[in-house]
């Protein structure tokens, strides 16, 4: 039960802090927004075995991580159940691919793009809160309601963790001694924490909407940002930069010039 | 009809067809009132004041709150006049901390940073939880949720505020300090609870329903304290009394 407090904790701080002050926090969320889409669309577009390719793109990761004090340590825990599944798929690679050698190439290039993309990613929802990031998709035009969704389910996680402590508590108590919940009464409880939190969630969306939440969604009545020279000066910037090194295979070069 | 803070004509509810809940129900709440509505469980306490903040839609009759007649046009404006505390201050609370779970509703209603600010403040105020201003939801005892939820509410300024149940799951200290902020709020004020001396000490009037409506509506005291009334709609007089 204590990995759900920890689940719970966890959220909260990364909630946190994306509401910390910082410069990259304080920068337009749309232009986070663009650039992290922007760097990740990039990424996935190198082949598998490009591998100096990839690596070079990881030039923006090491500088948001140093300029906004990101810790690397807190990321790879936080995203390690994600981390994880990238490297099992990619491990896979070098069972289904003819040679051996181009396998695990073909991995560690898959492997390297999903970190990395993880990794932008991460580096989004840390310094930015939710909201933000759901105002920014409006302003890109996203339709409305499937903003309200994205957000929802957002809650929804909140909401389905509790839940399941909750119910997984109530499991306890009346089975004490058991390791896990028994194979025989998953699909109940399954079932039970569905009904539960579909309730959960309507209640929640009832006291958003009491706050006059679906009426600013009607109304478009939205938070203003301003867009700084900062701001604009980091995407144009970015977008240039990624473009370049997806282009031209920097590292190759350097390497050549270096070498003489 | 001016000094009414909610008039409800001839109205009439189901959640099932043809198995109303409410049938034919008038009441009349004056601005500055505070009243009790108490009942045994599934009288419909709870979907009184869901159907006054147009939480539950498909009603027969009228109901109006701060002279807006409660349509699914004008909601909106009916709750930014009445606010609704829900029994359960985790739905209440959906962002991870206090502040943004206060400042939430002013921001929906388009004011400025500074405003906001000011209506958070004002409502921890009110609520005398300044200090929790920066926690996070996770971290709050019992109470301190309660309170918390509260000030959610106020920070929209309604006129009327509504509150299901607000005593249950709270220890006697905690109760006590929801009864003085509850006391201080200069607002009207209707309470669903069958927590009887809560009632007894937080509203004037009180209102008994049961299965067929409104039985009993009046001071608090005289409608609480009658023991042959109690009794016949399946509650018991006010443990204070009892003690006596
Ligand atoms: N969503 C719903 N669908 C159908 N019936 C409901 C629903 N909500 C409540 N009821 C029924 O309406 C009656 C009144 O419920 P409620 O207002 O919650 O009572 P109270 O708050 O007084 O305990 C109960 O009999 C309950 O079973
Ligand atoms: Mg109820």
């Amino acid at each position: 039960m204590n990995r759900f407090d920890n689940m719970l904790g966890e959220m909260c701080s990364i909630d946190r802090e994306a509401s910390k002050e910082g410069w990259l926090n304080e920068m337009h969320p749309l232009v986070k927004l663009l650039v992290t889409i922007w760097y990740i669309c990039f990424v996935i577009s190198f082949k598998n075995n490009m591998l100096t390719g990839i690596l070079s793109m990881s030039v923006y990761l090491i500088i948001c991580f140093l300029m906004a004090d990101i810790s690397l340590y807190k990321c790879l825990k936080r995203m390690r159940t994600v981390l994880f599944a990238f490297f099992i798929i990619g491990g896979a690679n070098i069972l289904f691919s003819e040679n051996f050698s181009t396998g695990v190439t073909g991995a560690a290039g898959f492997w390297c793009k999903g970190v990395m993309s993880v990794f932008a990613v991460y580096i989004l929802i840390v310094t930015t809160s939710i909201d933000d990031i759901c105002e920014a998709l409006r302003m890109l035009h996203v339709p409305g309601l499937l903003v309200t969704v994205i957000m929802l389910i957002y809650r929804y996680i909140n909401i389905l963790i509790k839940e399941t402590k909750r119910l997984s508590e109530s499991y306890f108590v009346l089975s004490p001694g058991q390791k896990g919940i028994h194979i025989k009464a998953w699909g109940q409880f399954a079932g039970n924490l569905m009904l539960r939190s579909i309730d959960r969630a309507k209640r929640v969306y009832d006291s958003m909407n009491m706050a006059g939440y679906e009426w600013r969604i009607l109304s478009g009545n939205r938070k203003k940002y301003k867009l700084g020279a900062g701001s604009l000066m980091w995407l144009f910037v970015w977008t240039g930069v990624i473009a370049v090194f997806r282009i031209i295979p920097v590292f190759e070069l350097v390497g050549n010039m270096l070498a003489g | 009809m001016d000094d009414y803070g909610i008039i409800i004509k001839k109205m009439s509810f189901c959640y099932v067809k043809d198995n109303y809940i409410f049938k034919n129900m008038d009441l009349a709440i004056k601005k500055g009132e505070s009243v009790g509505i108490v009942g045994a469980n599934g009288v419909g306490k709870s979907t009184l004041l869901r159907l006054i903040v147009g939480l539950e839609a498909g009603y027969e009759g009228h109901i109006s709150v701060s002279g807006i007649d409660v349509t699914k046009k004008s909601l909106p404006m009916v709750r930014k006049k009445a606010g609704y505390v829900f029994q359960d201050a985790d739905s209440q609370m959906f962002l991870s901390h206090v502040e943004d779970n206060v400042a939430f509703g002013p921001s929906n209603y388009g004011m400025e940073q500074e405003e906001i600010s000011a209506c958070v403040k004002k409502a921890l105020c009110e609520t005398g939880i300044e200090h929790l201003k920066k926690r996070s939801v996770y971290q709050l005892s019992g109470g301190e949720k309660k309170l918390a939820s509260i000030a959610c509410v106020l920070a929209l300024n309604p006129d009327i505020i509504m509150f299901d149940e607000p005593s249950v799951t709270l220890d006697p200290k905690n109760r006590r300090k929801l009864i003085h902020v509850l006391g201080r709020l200069d607002k009207t004020k209707l309470i669903a609870s069958h927590d009887l001396d809560f009632i007894l000490d937080t509203c004037d009037r009180t209102i008994l329903l049961s299965r067929n409506g409104v039985i009993s509506d009046g001071k608090s005291r005289d409608i609480l304290l009658d023991k042959g009334l109690m009794e016949g709609s399946g509650l018991e007089l006010p443990l204070s009394v009892l003690g006596r």
